[in-house]
């Protein structure tokens, strides 16, 4: 059965087709939330619970104008978002932002893969970074999913692969050795 | 570089296995599901309490014994009632043909 299809019949509460739809996009969003979290998989599999349980609430709100998977995003972002405010609450050093530009020495001692180099970039370049080359939106679909100025959104991509550039220095080097 | 990093960020997300997280969500979705139809029917159940205290039932039972004489006798509804029967005697025989 194809997406529409299940979408269909998960808005009319079957939950076997929503089981099916969460199957199908169960990966990328808690890859996404990975991202968001800094990897932190207990953090970043309750934030998707709670995300497929709102879907699963609202599912007959989603009008099918954009995609489901980028509907399942806009969830988890606000999720995320909420959990981030708790949580700055809670402890004020807890959720900061790593906005600031990577100095040269910490760009060394940053490790020459991906994921690490992400994590040292702020929340909104991340989420931008990763919506619009990992997971295939368009700046337009991002600045949706984000609830951002389509500007503001291209404008993170950009500062946030500059960045990455800083941090994986020896990157090239290390994959031609 | 540029291209490099560029096609190191739009290479997928890592795959993450389902390891019983589907199942998770379903049972939460299912809880949800039995908690909502619960609520329903407590509500359902409030209201008709409430309507057997607040409603004067031998009221409606003066109300019902004083028409029923008049609907039994109305022309309109006979031919109303009638016509219904008929058409469920007709859509009965085009489903058995």
């Amino acid at each position: 059965m194809n997406e529409p299809d299940l979408l269909a019949r998960a808005a009319a509460k079957d939950s076997a087709a929503f089981g099916a739809l969460v199957r199908m996009h169960q990966s990328a969003l808690r890859g996404f939330l990975m991202r968001l979290t800094r990897g932190d998989g207990a953090l970043a599999d309750d934030l998707a619970q709670e995300t497929f349980l709102e879907a699963f609430r609202k599912i007959a709100q989603f009008r099918g104008d954009g995609s489901f998977a980028g509907w399942l995003y806009r969830i988890a972002w606000s999720r995320f978002l909420m959990q981030a405010r708790r949580r700055r609450e809670e402890s004020p050093e807890g959720f900061e932002e790593a906005g600031a530009m990577p100095h040269p020495e910490e760009a060394q001692l940053a490790r020459l893969d991906l994921e690490s180099a992400m994590s040292k970039l702020a929340l909104a370049e991340r989420a931008a970074l990763t919506l619009c080359l990992a997971l295939g939106q368009s700046h337009e679909e991002a600045a949706v999913t984000l609830g951002m100025p389509l500007g503001t959104v291209k404008s993170h991509v950009l500062r946030g692969r500059e960045k990455l550039r800083r941090l994986l220095p020896g990157w090239q080097r290390e994959r031609v050795r | 570089m540029n291209d490099e990093l560029d096609d190191l960020l739009s290479r997928p997300l890592p795959a993450v296995a389902d390891n019983g997280f589907s199942a998770r969500v379903m049972q939460r979705v299912a809880g949800l599901e039995w908690l909502r139809s619960m609520i329903s029917t407590a509500a359902l159940l409030l209201c008709a309490l409430a309507l057997l205290l607040l409603v004067p039932v031998s009221g409606i039972e003066d109300t019902l014994a004083r028409l029923a004489p008049a609907i039994a006798a109305s022309l309109p509804l006979s031919i109303a009632a009638g016509a219904i029967a008929l058409s469920l005697s007709v859509e009965q025989l085009v489903r058995r043909r």
